[in-house]
């Protein structure tokens, strides 16, 4: 026989309860090191993670910011007419798919 | 025991592909940037990824602003290569198989240093060397 059990709330209580924030913390500070890894030669571009809470539940970013005036992390990432792309957060990404 | 696998050049199956597909690009894909090809040129470049989940990045190339280019040129080139990537069902040269992709992201994304219009393209190919298992 199968069973099928509702919980109202439940759901709700996966993605936004005690704890979430900081798994979705620990997967992007993961992903943050992996990019930091592949830009540490760069100058000028920082990689952070930022969390919270908002409207739609817990989130966790990776932010490449780059120092004013100095447009490395976008350049890093996606590469220009001139010179490849390194894509440091794309393959950290990856990594951590795989 | 798995047999070990044997890695390809993908980027010179796509690059071959890209050329006998992308219409809009008109042969002009490459490697790097060509100073001697008129445009839109289209640019891949491996990123990432295994042979069989390889991540290829295709700039496409607009005109230079000065020279009269504009976004939707870019564009056009986008999207021309982004339906053809749908429709790859196989695909083989002397070495490799290209056995599927699919689009993972197209962004307008124009040259920071110049401001020439381009959109990139973000492509997962399924790749395998000609070659039987094991030989």
């Amino acid at each position: 026989m199968i069973q099928i059990r509702f919980f109202p709330n439940e759901l709700e209580q996966v993605l936004n309860g005690e704890g979430v924030q900081a798994q979705l913390e620990d997967v992007a500070q993961d992903v943050a090191g992996g990019v930091r890894d592949d830009v540490a030669s760069a100058p000028g571009v920082h990689v952070s993670v930022r969390s919270g809470k908002s409207s739609r539940g817990a989130f966790a970013q990776v932010v490449m910011r780059d120092e004013e005036h100095v447009a490395g992390a976008m350049a890093i990432e996606f590469g220009t007419r001139g010179a490849g792309p390194k894509a440091p957060l794309r393959n950290a990404l990856m990594r951590r798919a795989r | 025991m798995d047999q070990p696998v044997t890695w390809v050049d993908v980027e010179a199956a796509v690059r071959s592909w890209a050329r006998d597909n992308v219409t809009t690009a008109g042969r002009r894909v490459f490697f790097g940037t060509s100073e001697s090809a008129s445009y839109p040129q289209i640019v891949l470049r491996r990123v990432g990824g295994p042979d069989s989940e390889c991540l290829v990045q295709f700039d496409c190339w607009g005109k230079p602003k000065k020279d009269g280019g504009t976004k939707a040129d870019a564009a056009e080139v986008a999207a021309d290569l982004a339906t053809e990537v749908d429709a790859l069902a196989r695909y083989q040269t002397d070495d490799v198989v290209l056995h599927g992709a699919v689009v993972r992201s197209s962004r307008w994304f124009p040259d920071p240093e110049s401001d020439q219009p381009r959109y990139i393209v973000d492509v997962a190919f399924a790749a395998t060397s000609t070659a039987p298992v094991g030989s």
